[in-house]
């Protein structure tokens, strides 16, 4: 990177940093050019390896087809004109439909039926065990319909436990992801930027 | 894509046909695929693991931040990833692995202190919570 792009990254990020010390004029607008960016990518993006070599260029070929998709993608814009608002549901019921139709089964398999032959099968050994034992007790928790006493409620009580250290986990795993951004900040800031810190 | 991937992705970024590149002309459809590596911060491994993995037994491996593994770890446990590289604490053993230290060993050091000042902080907070709980029932309060 040249010493302008070094040099404007890093005044980017010290904006960001700033909120630490409350909303201020520098943030606001470090988040507005992330936020402009991030759309303004994506548009061009999308235009140019999806609508142009997708819908346009095969328009222009004379495939008449690839106008389809062109204007079902036109009826979702019809959302912002609320007199035709309702066109727009043309478009979305083909998404949700055709989206659950490939969703739903792929889904059904990889976190359903796979996850629960795993569990299943990880009966040969303790740690099998345990995932099972608390498979079972954790869906005993989340049962409202039925009353958490006795046997029950014990099982339930070692599901919010299994949970737990779930969530523990979890929070720990999420103090580590964050660290390690703020570690690449800093390295950033005092490496590449001040020169200060040498890899 | 499971099927063929030039009827999806016909041609790359610059617009040079899939059947044109070095790779493009190998590979056709998931079966051409020996190993996927996604580096992801999203959930593209789940994406990965729906379609590719359940439908075409691909193998997957991923990359992902820390804040994520524990949502992956079941899919290791079931062998629908065949790895994972869980964040800076993966990247560090990874780069072990290799005997090639680098930024993630580096930044490990710091990462552990980090650890262990907020393991004190906690142990510190709920020392207080307690102290607090017990002076408040020893004065007679209730609430």
């Amino acid at each position: 990177m040249s010493l302008l792009e070094t040099t404007t990254t890093a005044l980017l990020t010290l904006a960001i940093y700033s909120f630490l010390a409350g909303d201020n004029p520098f943030y606001k607008f470090a988040e507005h050019l992330l936020v402009g960016l991030t759309i303004g990518y994506t548009l061009v993006i999308t235009l140019k390896s999806v609508i142009w070599p997708q819908a346009i260029i095969p328009m222009t070929r004379g495939e008449m087809p690839s106008l389809v998709p062109l204007l079902l993608g036109c009826l979702i814009l019809l959302r912002l004109v609320p007199r035709w608002a309702g066109w727009s549901r043309i478009s979305l019921a083909l998404v949700v439909g055709g989206g659950a139709g490939v969703a739903i089964p792929a889904m059904l398999k990889a976190r359903v039926l796979d996850q629960m032959a795993a569990t299943a099968n990880g009966v040969t050994s303790w740690a099998g065990w345990i995932i099972l034992i608390g498979v079972l007790a954790t869906l005993t928790y989340f049962v409202f319909t039925r009353a958490h006493r006795g046997a029950w409620g014990t099982s339930a009580r070692i599901g919010r436990y299994f949970m737990m250290v779930f969530f523990g986990a979890t929070f720990a795993y999420t103090v580590m992801s964050r660290v390690a951004l703020l570690i690449g900040r800093l390295e950033f800031l005092m490496g590449d930027w001040l020169g200060i810190l040498r890899s | 894509m499971g099927e063929n991937l030039g009827e999806v992705f016909s041609q790359d970024y610059e617009g040079h046909p899939l059947a044109t590149l070095p790779l493009g002309s190998r590979i056709h459809n998931y079966r051409d695929i020996a190993l996927v590596i996604s580096v992801a911060d999203g959930s593209m491994p789940t994406y990965w693991v729906e379609y590719a993995q359940a439908r075409y037994d691909v193998k997957i491996v991923a990359a992902l931040t820390a804040v994520m593994v524990t949502s992956y770890i079941p899919y290791l446990e079931s062998h629908q990833l065949t790895g994972i590289v869980a964040g800076l604490r993966g990247a560090a053993e990874y780069e072990q692995l290799l005997s090639a230290p680098g930024a993630g060993s580096r930044g490990m050091d710091a990462q552990s202190a980090i650890h262990a000042l907020i393991a004190v902080l906690i142990v510190a907070g709920n020392v207080q919570a307690w102290r607090k709980r017990r002076s408040r029932i020893g004065g007679g309060g209730n609430q």
